[in-house]
């Protein structure tokens, strides 16, 4: 009863709490039900085969054309198939789209897709593509392939999304088979079809049935789901520490707020369990109508949620989550969970007012720290300065994790040690200001100084946006330096001009050409290697031209440490598999010093011819051209997907995808963290300042003046969000330190430590405005109604 | 007389060293049952600090007190809540009212507290000596500072307990609305035998008690039964004389 009707009176400082938990269960939702759908899904175009034969992982060599016909052809005398159909896929984009994949035409009938209009391709000219492309039957679309670009003719039009060859070109073009589909007659069992395929391949490959076909989506949309699960649970980390930091915060502040209350409530009889549990009630009454809000708010938010993640490329294509109920009601009993983990200690302390407080006039905080937020203060401490320094370069993803992590922990331990570090910090910012003529300096001073438990509340908010925003943006520039300064290690020496792939993933032989013989680019493909322990190991191999380096068509060149891990000794002869599953035997060749390491990218060196005879799919990362300006190479480019740039642009491109996450990371976790915060400091200015309303009456009789007490109040919030932004600064500064120093010892170069202080002042500005906002105004309000008489 | 509180020796001292302030410096005083005690001096005397000693709600550093027959340094924290909720009522000068609640609820509270029934006729029975039963269903923000107090003090009384406790009920009162208040304490005292403990520094409140007790400096200095106010108040101004 008395939980209940002290929510709905006092139902304004519970609002705070209630948007914040609120939120963070909506949040929680939308993330929980867009990582449920976020799993590897059966790729549409196996709909009609239920049964697949894979070569295996993308570490593993593909069928050989021998061995993958011969292997269709037995496949297809197993009792049950209707027909075996091999799957040729190979690189093609139409010129102007992102779509890259062309497959051959008897992949179709695995998709079950049937002609709409027109006729199956005829000829190597030929395409049928999806309606989804919006273009007509007898057209003609120019497609960009490994060779170059060239004009199809459209034949057909089928459902949804996809490019058919002919089979002929298809079979060409694809280096190697890695799937197998079978269609299976209508009464056969797909489970003793796939065992008696799996007999037939006896270990060279796998038959996959049903649900395990999804192993099986492609590598783009499986890169994609590890990005954006990435992304994904580094949000939903954050969403649940600032919801029980404001939770906390907020119950923590209402306690000190309601001392007088809770004294009354003692001196007339309650027990301290009676005022713990009273506390958890209202926690309880305030969680499960805010959990429940939150959990009907993730319902409309998943699907726009999903429609920018989608954008973004960080999900499969084609990604629409369902809303499930039970992760809507697991969200809604989280936030419960998280309201009452966020009172438990506030509870505590409400237990141990004793009765005399009731009594009490003045807001002093006698102990504020007790042993328990000394201890967790400096475990948090030393746990996130650890994590900031211990955060080893091991991709950028995981090095903004861990920086994340590493400034939680952080701003935990602050804000645990508060107390003990606002006082000094407050007298040093506040001493000039008593020095001035005037009360609202001394005023401002002794009234932080006095209620630390309320200063450090109100600074603790603005310590977690300015401490995450700092971090988050100093990590991202940091980082940026660094891949820079590696890049153009490598790439000045090599070309003032680099040529990069513009909306392709490669560039093309007739782009390579275009560019000229002043040019320098390796042609990247895969080769397998046998370990002596029987492991294939995928080996990224850069096919060069002759004028580069002189190898025979017999010969393969290695990096020395490579070398050692493949047990390859030079001179000695090695059999690989390239790219299209054929064996072939090779001499080896150490590299000498005459060609730099670049060339090498993955470690093993071909002859480019080899690698283009095995590899009808490869494409070439980039071209250093010296002698000529940007310009001029960039006029013979044209409609070839290249773009002519500087060493400095190259250096980036090498992450450029991970750029595009880290910018989309950014977005979302300043952004959470300033929409939050901003309810926590309006939120606890709001409660703080109501709550002075005396203070207000007093300061009125000995002779302030309306605007000397907002005056007042405004300093006040001012310096407190001054602390709080520095104390952030300081953790920020710890972290990213961290991080540029892992990163130096990495990269073996200095790495300085960058901050990104336009962003950082507008946050700080922002919180500054908020501040102010949320205590001088409900201030001035209060002053206009407030007694003289001092009640 | 059975006594309903008893202090022996009890001293408290605040701080320690050179700061230590004695509040209380080895009293012994009993009071007995169905008395009205006014418990005088000037401030700084220790009067507020004897009574929240005697209802349990401070302890002394030295001494000890016996309330309702119990040694109170014999309980814990719980225990002694317990004991303070069905044995003692608790007016203060002011802030005696949770806002959240309505009169009826803040006086149903320490019943609510002590999980007892509360009974509705009980209620009203209070509420109707405090003459407040018209304003039952109000907060505490639509009542005026003597409604408050009377209301304060029907909760006091819904336990019916051993003994009440009034640190300065009437400070933030108005003359005539003080009578009324000290009337109400007066009756209670009469008619049911009710024991109240009243501190003040007002000798026409005084005036209502049977019995004043005088304290300076944490002492007790003065003890015998209630004159008028002109007497109470010459002999306060002798005491204050005294000390300087």
């Amino acid at each position: 009863m008395l939980a209940l009707a002290t929510l709905r009176s006092r139902w304004g400082g519970f609002a705070g709490t209630f948007v914040a938990l609120a939120l963070g269960v909506g949040l929680i939702a939308t993330v929980a039900q867009v990582m449920l759908a976020n799993v590897a899904r059966v790729p549409e175009r196996y709909s009609q085969a239920p049964v697949v034969v894979h070569s295996g992982s993308s570490s593993l060599p593909p069928f050989s054309r021998e061995r993958a016909e011969s292997l269709r052809a037995e496949l297809g005398k197993i009792t049950g198939v209707a027909a075996a159909v091999t799957e040729h896929t190979f690189y093609a984009q139409p010129v102007g789209t992102e779509f890259v994949e062309g497959l051959g035409w008897s992949s179709a009938f695995l998709a079950g897709e049937g002609l709409l209009a027109g006729e199956e391709p005829a000829g190597d000219g030929d395409v049928v593509v999806g309606e989804g492309f919006g273009w007509k039957p007898g057209s003609t679309v120019t497609i960009l392939t490994a060779g170059g670009p060239s004009g199809y003719h459209i034949k057909g039009i089928v459902k949804g999304k996809a490019i058919y060859f002919s089979d002929a070109l298809a079979r060409r073009s694809a280096p190697g088979v890695r799937a197998i589909g079978l269609a299976l007659a209508p009464d056969a069992d797909p489970h003793a079809v796939e065992e008696a395929a799996e007999s037939l391949l006896s270990g060279q490959g796998r038959a996959l049935a049903g649900g395990e076909r999804a192993a099986l989506e492609s590598e783009s949309d499986a890169s994609r789901r590890s990005d954006g699960s990435i992304l994904l649970g580094t949000m939903a980390s954050i969403a649940a520490f600032v919801s029980i930091f404001v939770v906390a915060s907020t119950f923590a502040l209402s306690v000190a707020q309601r001392r007088r209350e809770l004294g009354l409530l003692r001196a007339v009889g309650a027990t301290p369990r009676q005022v713990r549990r009273m506390m958890f009630g209202e926690a309880l009454g305030v969680g499960v109508v805010a959990s429940a809000c939150g959990a009907l708010l993730a319902i409309p938010l998943t699907p726009a949620f999903a429609a920018m993640l989608e954008r973004a490329q960080l999900v499969a294509q084609g990604f629409s989550p369902v809303v499930r109920g039970w992760a809507l009601a697991a969200a809604a009993a989280a936030g419960l969970i998280v309201a009452l983990a966020g009172v438990w200690s506030a509870s505590r302390r409400a237990g141990r007012v004793s009765p005399l407080e009731a009594l009490r006039e003045a807001a002093v905080d006698r102990r504020p720290m007790t042993a328990g937020r000394w201890g967790f203060g400096v475990l948090f401490g030393l746990g996130g300065l650890g994590l900031a320094f211990g955060s080893a370069a091991s991709g950028p993803s995981a090095v903004l994790s861990a920086a994340a992590f590493a400034a939680m922990a952080l701003i935990v331990g602050l804000t645990l040690l508060a107390p003990v570090i606002i006082p000094p910090i407050a007298h040093a910012v506040a001493w000039p200001l008593s020095r001035l003529r005037g009360a609202t300096g001394l005023l401002v001073r002794e009234n932080m100084l006095v209620a630390v438990r309320r200063t450090a509340s109100t600074a603790a908010p603005v310590l977690v946006t300015v401490g995450f925003a700092a971090v988050v943006t100093g990590v991202i520039a940091t980082f940026g330096v660094a891949v820079r300064e590696d890049g153009t290690m490598d790439a000045r020496p090599r070309g003032e001009v680099v040529v990069l792939p513009d909306g392709t993933p490669g560039l093309s032989d007739a782009a390579v050409a275009a560019v000229g013989s002043g040019g320098e680019g390796s042609l990247m493909s895969t080769i397998y290697a046998t370990l002596g322990n029987g492991q294939v190991w995928p080996v990224e191999v850069a096919g060069v031209r002759p004028d580069i380096f002189v190898l025979a068509p017999d010969e393969i060149a290695i990096a020395g440490g490579y070398a050692g891990a493949l047990n390859w000794k030079p001179g000695e002869s090695v059999e690989v598999v390239l790219a299209d599953g054929e064996r072939k035997s090779l001499r080896v060749k150490e590299i000498t010093d005459d060609i730099d390491d670049d060339a090498l990218a993955g470690g093993a060196v071909l002859a480019r011819s080899v690698v283009r005879e095995h590899d009808g799919n490869a494409l070439t990362d980039a071209v250093f051209v010296r002698g000529e300006g940007a310009g001029a190479v960039q006029a013979r480019l044209g409609g070839l997907g290249a773009v002519a740039s500087d060493p400095e642009t190259y250096a980036r491109a090498r992450v450029v995808r991970e750029e595009r996450l880290i910018r989309l990371v950014v977005l979302v976790m300043v952004g959470l963290s300033l929409a939050y915060t901003a309810i926590a400091i309006a939120n606890t200015l709001l409660i703080a300042t109501t709550a002075r309303v005396r203070d207000f009456a007093v300061l009125r009789l000995a002779g302030a003046t309306n605007g000397q007490v907002a005056a007042m109040v405004a300093a006040e919030a001012g310096v407190v969000v001054g602390i709080g932004a520095a104390l952030g600064l300081v953790v920020a500064l710890v972290a990213v330190g961290g991080v540029a120093w892992a990163l130096t010892r990495d990269i073996g170069v200095s790495i300085p430590l960058e901050m990104d202080w336009p962003v950082m002042g507008i946050v700080f500005g922002a919180c500054l405005l908020l501040a102010l906002a949320a205590s001088v105004v409900p201030a001035r309000l209060s002053l206009r109604t407030v007694h003289l008489s001092g009640e | 007389m059975e006594e309903a509180v008893q202090l022996w020796g009890a001293s408290r001292v605040y701080g320690s060293g050179e700061g230590a302030v004695r509040a209380l410096d080895n009293v012994t005083v009993g009071l007995g049952r169905g008395t009205f005690t006014a418990v005088m001096g000037p401030s700084g005397s220790g009067k507020s600090t004897l009574l929240q000693c005697a209802a349990g709600l401070d302890r002394p550093t030295e001494g000890k007190v016996v309330l309702a027959n119990v040694d109170l340094e014999t309980l814990n924290e719980h225990k002694l809540t317990l004991l303070r909720r069905s044995r003692v009522g608790f007016v203060f000068q002011s802030f005696n009212l949770l806002p959240a609640l309505t009169a009826e609820q803040n006086v149903a509270l320490p019943l609510r507290l002590a999980r007892r029934r509360v009974k509705g006729d009980e209620l009203r029975a209070v509420l109707h000596e405090v003459g407040l039963t018209d304003r039952a269903k109000h907060r505490p923000s639509e009542l005026s500072g003597g409604q408050q107090q009377r209301v304060a003090i029907a909760r006091a009384l819904v336990t019916k307990p051993d003994v009440v406790f009034a640190d300065e009920p009437t400070g933030a009162l108005d003359t005539r609305t003080s009578r009324e208040v000290l009337g109400l304490l007066r009756g209670i005292v009469d008619r049911h035998g009710q024991t109240v403990v009243m501190v003040t520094h007002d000798p026409l409140a005084a005036a209502f008690a049977d019995r004043v007790i005088f304290l300076a400096d944490g002492r007790v200095v003065g003890d015998g039964s209630a004159e008028s106010a002109q007497e109470i108040a010459r002999h306060m101004a002798h005491l204050e004389e005294g000390e300087a």
